[in-house]
């Protein structure tokens, strides 16, 4: 393996963190009405997945009143969160798929594949924890007021804190393990394709 | 160690299989570039100038054959060294000029720069000098969309400037330019070729174009068709 290329000696290629955070967060900047819609759907699912596990919780909490939950209520929940996710993959995907050409681009440049994995990374790291946060805050404020108007208001301070936390704590996990997921494969593949094949590539 | 040829090929070939056919994009081409030459590439379309530029660039793998880059097997390089020759060694010109459209111009021409490892301020500066010296000092901050065809070309170049490459590879600059926006090209690519000495290799199907080479190599069907100056034209119909 040639250390030299002709009478250079091979230097370094590097993507320092400074620079990566940088170009991540100005792409979402300035595609900030896409980076919206994909977190509008991550935090969709969210709310969804914190409503629901709020509801337990409550219904935990206040077993005797005599509210319950049928068994097809369960399975309403559980297909509409599975259709949460696949909307979440598939708008992730597209969002990668739509930069194909960029991605060769940035190889032409002297980009290493793990640089760009990294760059998409970071960008649906963002993405993933802004849309699991929202997610939490919209579907607990939607639960509490369902809630609260049938059961009244004080139970909110009867949840306790540790179980709200890991309402918190599964909302933001689920998004995030969501949106990496979804963007590994497609980065991946993207990331490992000669800058010629990713330039003939038409979405 | 005396490298004679800064690019080589050696039965360089590409096939491609589409939908069962095997299309001979390059079929064995052999072509040697001297340091610091103009060389133009001139063939119809789709007689394999691209396929050319993209194995003679690293950014395509061969069928079968060589290329050397200072007497060095491309192919033998791993992906470090093959990045680091995108990113160092090479520039690269496309037709569609291939600017990343939510980067301003001096953004665009300072990203190769991240990557060779530069500190943001010298990036700006040299990012600033290059576009200046391609006469778009007051477009810095404007995106591809706001420019026209011969700026968003115009930057392109400064970008493949960015890392002072000694191999500067062009595929149809001019290809979606006017006449006159294509000359200037031509005329600062031959510039380039001139004050800095930057080896140039420019595929082109415009004939009009190539009178700024050294040597020009007619392609056809994926082979050398011959290699000449541009005296052999003279006297020739150009359009031929």
């Amino acid at each position: 393996m040639p250390e030299r290329i002709g009478e250079e000696a091979v230097g370094k290629v590097e993507l320092r963190f400074r620079d990566l955070f940088a170009l991540s967060f100005k792409n979402i900047r300035r595609r900030f009405a896409r980076a919206v819609v994909t977190i509008f759907t991550i935090v969709l699912g969210a709310s969804f997945l914190t409503f629901l596990t709020m509801t337990s919780l409550v219904l935990r909490q206040f077993a005797e009143t005599g509210v319950s939950v049928e068994a097809y209520q369960y399975w309403l929940a559980f297909i509409s969160l599975l259709l949460c996710v696949v909307s979440i993959t598939n708008s992730m995907i597209i969002a990668v798929y739509e930069r194909y050409k960029e991605i060769g681009i940035l190889k032409c440049l002297g980009a290493l594949d793990r640089h760009v994995l990294l760059l998409f990374f970071t960008e649906s790291v963002v993405m993933g924890l802004v849309g699991g946060v929202l997610g939490f805050v919209c579907g607990s404020i939607t639960a509490i007021t369902l809630y609260g108007f049938q059961l009244g208001f004080d139970m909110i301070f009867k949840i306790p804190l540790l179980e709200l936390l890991s309402c918190f704590g599964l909302s933001v996990a689920v998004s995030f393990g969501i949106s990496i997921g979804a963007t590994f494969y497609p980065t991946y593949k993207a990331a490992r394709s000669r800058p010629a094949e990713a330039f003939r590539v038409e979405v | 160690m005396k490298y004679d040829y800064v690019i080589e090929t050696e039965d360089l070939a590409r096939h491609f299989h589409l939908g069962g056919v095997v299309v001979k994009a390059l079929d064995g081409i052999d072509i040697k570039i001297n340091r610091g030459e103009y060389v133009s590439v001139v063939g119809p379309s789709g007689s394999g100038k691209t396929t050319l530029f993209n194995l003679v660039g690293g950014l395509d793998r061969p069928t079968r054959g060589q290329v050397f880059i200072d007497s060095v097997d491309i192919a033998k390089l791993d992906a470090y060294e093959l990045a680091w020759i995108r990113c160092r060694k090479i520039g690269y010109i496309f037709q569609t000029f291939n600017l990343i459209p939510v980067f301003t111009a001096l953004e665009n021409v300072a990203l190769p720069m991240i990557f060779a490892g530069f500190s943001s301020e010298s990036r700006l500066k040299k990012a600033t000098e290059l576009l200046r010296s391609v006469g778009l000092g007051d477009r810095l901050d404007h995106k591809p969309t706001e420019l026209s065809a011969g700026q968003q070309q115009r930057v392109a170049i400064a970008r493949a400037l960015a890392n002072d490459p000694t191999i500067v590879l062009a595929d149809e600059p001019t290809g979606n330019l006017d006449l006159q926006t294509g000359h200037e090209i031509v005329n600062s690519l031959k510039e380039l070729n001139e004050k800095r000495g930057v080896t140039v290799i420019a595929a082109t199907h415009d004939v009009k174009m190539i009178d700024v080479s050294d040597r020009i190599i007619w392609i056809r069907d994926g082979k050398v068709e011959k290699i000449g100056t541009p005296g052999d034209l003279e006297g020739k119909n150009l359009e031929k």
